[in-house]
């Protein structure tokens, strides 16, 4: 605690500092885990060791699973981990251009936005997870309804954040626009349009990190490929150390398309005062 | 457009009224939980004036500029600008804000180039016209740089750029200076008369500071108790050097308008 | 009286919100009976729904299976339908709230022992930012294959999840605490174990209903799939297997009281909150 100094958690400023904190977060964690191991044996809870062993080898051939994935086409992780990712990013990127075109749209003609706002609300509340069954019901149990759940989460969530965007954009550039001899779009192009933009990101990265959790479970439900699928096949065979794997090859992906578009966005809003 | 209205000054000369308000009133809210803000205000301000708004803290000064920008409508009674009722914001009513307002996601001289993009006016022309004015207010090494980098006088500069390259009919301003250190102010002060003596923009400056009031305007309203109820004439020539700041009868006029303001 | 007339007109418009949808919903419904015969399992009719779907769920009580009983109306099998959604719902809404409970105490506890001591924080938190990159969602296969269909096995999964997320939360609080309030409390005598009580335990509180919150949400969304993906009771369960045998009407009579269900929590909570940050200045 600190001793009547200011001083600053260093939670990643620098690349080196980044690297540090890794590989000591790396270290501990593999200790905590071997420990598991030890205690619960390996066949609930794999040693790290075993587990890495296998690592590089997933991505293409999995002994166990041989029969039943060749099925799909597919013999290791990688086809599946890239179907997932792939589909991750296209549902985002279509819910978002859906999601804040309807928010700008909506804000434009405020009399729709007036009626519409109460029936919006009322949908928001509902549970994604909720959705899906429906979805399935609707669509069957295919690569449609997969997608259609990422992309109406994707879709509320970002009409939701547009519109709060829109709100929280201070009088004060709007007036002084105006007062500028601005005509109601050129405040719109000029002033709105770039003051969202913060919040839209770190809307979008939010929503990001949701997207792997409903992508799996909606593979699980009705894709037959992908990582949902991967895992449930290899959890009714026990092979847990795959499991391992392909959990940590999704933590992989997952973060490196965040500091992607962490930076991505750090670029485009290095006018904010941080 | 010629005003139909003249008035004859006390020393002869021929003035054209530039703004006038006729039985201004603003009043929120109904019945009992009303506030009046003010009421039947009537004054007048004549062309290449500059006129400060002086009052207590919540008074309606700014209330009345954002009338006069037409960000506000009036509960009753009207603004006219040569003649015209004032509806709606425009150009031709340059407001200078009391928060920061130009765009931090504009570089500092794009931000001065805002009113001239908005108009369509080329890019080269564009960037000729905001530079002369950068360098009327010492910005222009600052052309490139984001308005996060720049200190609170900084930013208010270029605000005045961007205003004034606008070159709007009529100047309003909202306690610009009020968030900034003295010797900042004074210093912004005295850029604010340079320019505005090279146009004599007719100018409504609104102001809590006495002496700011005094050392920029040719005369004061005093706005307390919900009208207009002193108005005073600067006696001093131009241009005003700042060894006025200390003058007796400077100091006289501070100390009576104090009065004023004081009871309020 | 004015915040009287504000909750009043956010009523009215979520009436407006759901008279419209169900407008939407009545209209479609029986536009589809006009064209096709399977009109029912599309979009049933809200009629279908209060009075086939209801009996129908007469076999969810006690964990049955929910087969295929259909048409058969009496008032017994109504009642039982009742109970047995009363029961499913008390089973899923029990979860949410104790796996956010329990989730806070270990998240806020762990988050707020790291705050005390340096040591532990420097230790844990790494792993533990490490251990928040792997999705939530995506671990449930993993908890199946430990715990099976358990009981433990889904508490222990909504705690995980509430817990990582609330330990971030805390600890973005405490660091989040400005600096002022310390070096006053110092500058007042206070010790380093009185200024961590003192200051702050007190400052961090609304930080960590907005964390709370969030837990919420999250807690509902984890409950549910655990129950789709393997529970033996519970309203999400009812959910996977109406869909697997058609029954949309039990569906949407589900998703009603769910929707129901999360907004009674969410305005309960919203009071919690209020009350607790009702110190802070907008």
């Amino acid at each position: 605690m600190a001793e009547g100094k200011a001083r600053k958690i260093p939670l990643f400023f620098s690349f080196f500092d980044r690297l540090k904190w890794g590989i000591t977060g790396l270290a501990v964690l593999l200790l905590i885990w071997w420990l598991f191991a030890l205690l619960i044996g390996p066949g609930r809870l794999p040693a790290p060791l075993s587990v890495f062993k296998r690592m590089i080898p997933s991505l293409t051939f999995i002994t166990e699973l041989y029969a039943q994935l060749v099925s799909a086409g597919a013999e290791g992780i990688l086809p599946h981990l890239a179907y997932s990712t792939r589909s991750i990013l296209i549902g985002t990127a279509l819910g978002a251009t859906l999601g804040i075109g309807t928010g700008l749209a909506l804000e434009w003609k405020e009399r729709v936005k007036a009626m519409a706002y109460p029936s919006l609300m009322a949908i928001g509340v509902i549970p994604p997870l909720v959705l899906l069954p429906f979805l399935v019901l609707w669509f069957g149990a295919g690569l449609t309804s997969q997608l259609a759940l990422l992309v109406m989460y994707v879709f509320f969530m970002l009409l939701i954040y547009t519109m709060s965007a829109i709100d929280n954009v201070p009088p004060v550039y709007k007036q002084f626009s105006l007062t500028m001899g601005a005509s109601r779009g050129q405040v719109f192009r000029t002033v709105v349009l770039p003051a969202i933009v913060p919040e839209l990101t770190g809307g979008i990265r939010v929503v990001l990190a949701m997207a792997w959790g409903l992508q799996v479970i909606a593979e699980v439900v009705g894709s037959p490929i992908g990582m949902g699928q991967v895992l449930v096949s290899l959890v009714t065979i026990s092979a847990v150390d795959v499991v391992i794997v392909g959990l940590i090859y999704i933590a992989i992906v997952a973060t490196a398309i965040d500091i992607i578009f962490l930076r991505m966005s750090r670029y485009i809003t290095r006018w904010m005062p941080r | 457009m010629q005003s139909d209205e003249q008035k004859e000054s006390v020393l002869g000369e021929e003035k054209t009224v530039k703004i006038r308000l006729e039985n201004i009133s603003k009043i929120f809210g109904v019945a009992k939980t009303k506030l009046v803000v003010f009421q039947d205000i009537n004054a007048e301000i004549f062309k290449q004036e500059f006129v400060s708004v002086i009052g207590p803290s919540g008074g309606g000064k700014s209330t009345l500029l954002f009338i006069m920008a037409g960000l506000l409508p009036t509960t009753e009674g009207r603004v006219l600008i040569d003649g015209k009722e004032v509806t709606e914001p425009g150009r031709d009513r340059g407001l200078v804000f009391q928060q920061d307002s130009i765009f931090p996601w504009r570089s500092v001289i794009e931000n001065v180039e805002y009113g001239l993009e908005l108009r369509s006016v080329s890019q080269k022309e564009r960037r000729e016209v905001a530079m002369n004015y950068l360098k009327l207010v010492n910005l222009e090494k600052f052309a490139n740089f984001w308005p996060k980098e720049l200190s609170g006088g900084m930013k208010k500069r270029v605000a005045l750029a961007m205003v004034w390259a606008n070159q709007p009919d009529v100047l309003l301003m909202d306690e610009p200076f009020g968030s900034l250190d003295y010797p900042t102010k004074v210093d912004l002060q005295n850029k604010l008369l340079e320019m505005w003596g090279r146009d004599k923009k007719t100018t409504v400056f609104v102001t809590h500071d006495i002496e700011e009031a005094v050392f920029l305007s040719d005369r004061i309203f005093v706005l307390t108790d919900g009208n207009i109820r002193h108005t005073l004439k600067v006696p001093f020539g131009r241009p005003r050097t700042d060894d006025l700041r200390t003058d007796k009868e400077f100091q006289e006029i501070r100390r009576q308008l104090w009065g004023y303001t004081a009871r309020g | 009286m004015f915040q009287f007339r504000m909750l009043l007109s956010q009523v009215k418009s979520a009436i407006i919100g759901i008279a419209v949808i169900i407008a939407f919903w009545e209209g479609a419904a029986y536009y589809l009976k006009g064209m096709t015969p399977y009109a029912h399992i599309i979009l049933p009719t809200i009629e279908q729904c209060l009075t086939e779907a209801i009996p129908g769920m007469a076999p969810f009580f006690w964990g049955g299976q929910g087969g295929l009983f259909q048409g058969q109306a009496g008032a017994n099998l109504y009642l039982i339908g009742l109970l047995a959604l009363a029961q499913n719902s008390a089973i899923t809404v029990l979860r949410i709230i104790s796996g956010l409970v329990w989730g806070a105490i270990v998240g806020i506890g762990t988050g707020i022992m790291m705050g005390m001591n340096d040591k532990v924080r420097k230790f844990l938190e790494p792993p533990i930012e490490l251990i928040r990159t792997i999705p939530l969602l995506t671990l449930i296969p993993l908890f199946m294959y430990w715990f099976g269909i358990s009981e433990i096995g889904r508490f222990l999964y909504i705690v995980y999840g509430v817990a990582v997320v609330l330990v971030i939360n805390t600890i973005n609080a405490i660091d989040n605490v400005p600096p002022v309030y310390k070096q006053f409390s110092l500058t007042m005598g206070a010790s380093r174990g009185q200024v961590f009580r003192t200051v702050v335990l007190p400052a961090i509180v609304p930080g960590l209903a907005g964390g709370l919150k969030f837990a919420l949400a999250l807690s509902w969304a984890l409950t549910l799939a655990a129950e789709y993906l393997n529970a033996l009771s519970g309203l999400g369960r009812i959910v996977i297997l109406s869909e697997i045998h058609l029954f949309t009407d039990r569906m949407i009579v589900v998703v009603v009281l769910l929707i129901i269900y999360s907004l009674v929590l969410y305005a309960a909570f919203m009071r919690f909150y209020r009350f607790v940050t009702r110190w802070m200045p907008s």
